[in-house]
């Protein structure tokens, strides 16, 4: 059940935010990055992982708002309490996967030439 | 079958298991205290929650360790304002297996100040370091053969431009003749005291989690545990060594029933981080530096972090844009971190319903400071060391360039901006006589016959150095008391 609910609402957020920060990465890079938030949001503490869900669903509405990655841009850059440290904590997944397992990678997210 | 032939270890499926001794973590505290009793003639039990993981085959500070090594695929947090991020080791070893390796004894003045302030019985330096004595001979402790890494000259550079007290910290690690810095070989708990515990009879089951001890009165008898297939298990026992560490012994005593003073004492060493870029490559990907600067020791300390081109981006990913450019040249960058010794205090509280327990910390206006002057300093040493850009690790940091743009970095710090970690958990059940210690001197907890603590939750505050000597010697201390009190089974 907790697995359904990070896969239904981690991704999605973590899709739309990988287009915001890291535009010039692949749809499959994004999919793996993605795949590796939501196992991450399920191995959380209890405690943790329940509340990550919550905020979860909340960033979920958000992303399907018509200007959905617009304020996922502002929430990026203007981290607000217990929203922004699930913000803070995809991306830092998203970052350490990404320069990780393609270290040539350049700021944009796009491969290097 | 011959000894040599009888596996070490083997996941938990038995429905029963029946020992004398169980210990219950196989990290420093707990196999240090299996090899003892098990060599003093004890039948002992080791039982781990994590797998077996054999050294060499996951690369140190990947992602992939995280997943198999550390608990919650190494993303655990102390709720408070800020939060706090660690990790702890979930395998056989435990912590041993993932942290740096880096050893230091327990400091004269710390063990002065834990015997008044605790009043911890019995406490004699002269017994802890003849102990510390025989823990660096048995795990090797020594410094690196010929020169440390680049990452680590960093920090021995920097500081004696600053005339700043330094030094290469030793590790437990063996080095093959001719070696170097690259080719040292781990003494963790699996290449020493596991083995040891296994040569003296002990038994280690690995994949199996405590849920619970079953309790009457001041005794426990048995504890239930789910096996390596999901199925439930009990062992029955005499006395039992709860090792889990600074957070899940406290939690597996409170859902056993046991409240009195245990979880409302965490303490750690909150740490803040930067990363630096230099002219040349220093990037050591797989490693940590061994040299620490302590002119400010103990209120603050600075060191090396695992600098992989993963933890590189995640340092820089606060201003990305501003520092995002830093990563294509990782090779020339590396990760290091202020560490502080904090008068804060943190609670672990298990909750029924829940596997695990909610972890929460909250850092003094002191702490605060320490951090902000802590990272300041740091950017010093970096810049000192000949870094020519140095990123601080938090939302709206400078970047770095002069000793001049030092005085933007102290104006916009703020702890609530900053992505504060520590690695270093203890005092969760601290021992001593003094009413608020939950054991007594020897880890016994209070109001309880045979059950005892033996891991970091035991020390009675954070210790300002690596705790992993700590634990180890107050380990034997504790284990070498029970041998002298209790007689094994016939």
């Amino acid at each position: 059940m907790a697995a359904q609910t990070s896969r239904a609402f981690v991704r999605p957020f973590t899709q739309c935010m990988l287009g915001v920060d890291l535009p010039g990465l692949s749809s499959s890079q994004r999919d793996q990055v993605s795949d590796f938030a939501v196992f991450h949001v399920d191995e959380l503490p209890s405690v943790l992982r329940l509340g990550c869900n919550i905020i979860a669903v909340v960033m979920r509405g958000v992303v399907a708002l018509p200007n959905g990655s617009n304020v996922i841009a502002w929430l990026i850059r203007h981290p607000l309490p217990l929203v922004g440290e699930y913000v803070r904590m995809i991306r830092s997944l998203a970052y350490t996967y990404v320069w990780e397992h393609w270290p040539d990678t350049l700021p944009d997210g796009s491969a290097a030439a | 079958m011959s000894e040599q032939d009888i596996p070490i270890h083997s996941p938990a499926i038995e429905s029963l298991y029946d020992t004398e001794i169980l210990v219950i973590g196989s990290g420093a505290g707990g196999a240090t205290t299996a090899a003892l009793l098990a060599e003093a003639g004890f039948d002992v039990l080791v039982v781990e929650e994590g797998a077996w993981v054999e050294q060499g085959s996951v690369v140190p500070f990947s992602l992939e360790q995280m997943n198999q090594q550390y608990r919650s695929a190494g993303v655990t947090v102390a709720l408070g304002l800020p939060s706090i991020a660690y990790t702890e080791g979930r395998c056989a070893g435990g912590g041993t297996e993932v942290n740096s390796g880096l050893y230091r004894r327990p400091p004269a003045e710390l063990l002065e100040r834990w015997r008044t302030q605790y009043h911890i019985r019995d406490l004699d330096p002269d017994e802890m370091y003849a102990i510390a004595h025989e823990l660096e001979t048995a795990l090797n402790v020594t410094t690196v053969p010929g020169q440390v890494s680049a990452p680590s000259m960093v920090l021995h550079r920097g500081a004696e431009a600053l005339s700043w007290e330094n030094s290469e910290s030793p590790r437990w690690m063996k080095y093959p003749p001719g070696g170097n810095a690259a080719s040292g070989q781990r003494q963790s708990m699996t290449r020493t005291y596991l083995p040891r515990a296994h040569r003296a009879g002990a038994r280690i089951i690995t994949q199996c989690r405590v849920r619970k001890l079953v309790i009457n009165g001041t005794s426990a008898s048995q504890a239930d545990v789910v096996l390596a297939n999901g199925m439930p298990g009990r062992i029955r026992f005499r006395h039992v060594f709860v090792c889990g560490g600074a957070i899940h012994t406290p939690a597996l005593l409170q859902r056993s029933g046991l409240h009195e003073r245990i979880g409302d004492t965490l303490a750690v060493h909150p740490t803040v981080k930067l990363a630096a870029r230099f002219p040349e490559a220093i990037n050591v990907p797989d490693d940590v530096p061994v040299h620490q600067v302590k002119e400010f020791a103990p209120e603050i300390s600075f060191g090396g972090s695992a600098s992989n081109p993963g933890l590189v981006a995640m340092a820089l990913a606060d201003n990305w844009t501003e520092f995002g450019h830093a990563v294509n040249e990782w090779q020339r960058v590396s990760v290091y971190y202020a560490a502080i010794t904090s008068q804060g205090k943190g609670r672990v509280k298990a909750i029924p319903g829940m596997r695990d327990p909610l972890v929460t910390y909250h850092l003094t206006g002191r702490d605060k400071q320490l951090l902000r002057s802590g990272l300041s300093r740091l950017t010093l040493l970096m810049l000192a060391a000949g870094a020519n850009e140095v990123y601080p690790s938090y939302r709206g940091a400078p970047l770095v360039r002069t000793p001049g743009d030092i005085s933007n970095l102290q104006h916009s710090f703020a702890t609530t901006k900053a992505t504060v970690m520590t690695v270093h958990l203890c005092s969760t059940v601290p021992i001593g006589e003094h009413p608020r210690c939950a054991a007594n001197s020897f880890g016994q907890v209070r109001g309880m016959k045979n059950v005892w603590v033996n891991d970091a939750s035991m020390l009675p505050d954070a210790p300002g150095v690596n705790p992993q000597g700590s634990v180890q010697a107050f380990a034997v201390r504790n284990a070498r008391r029970f041998i002298e009190t209790n007689s094994p089974r016939g």
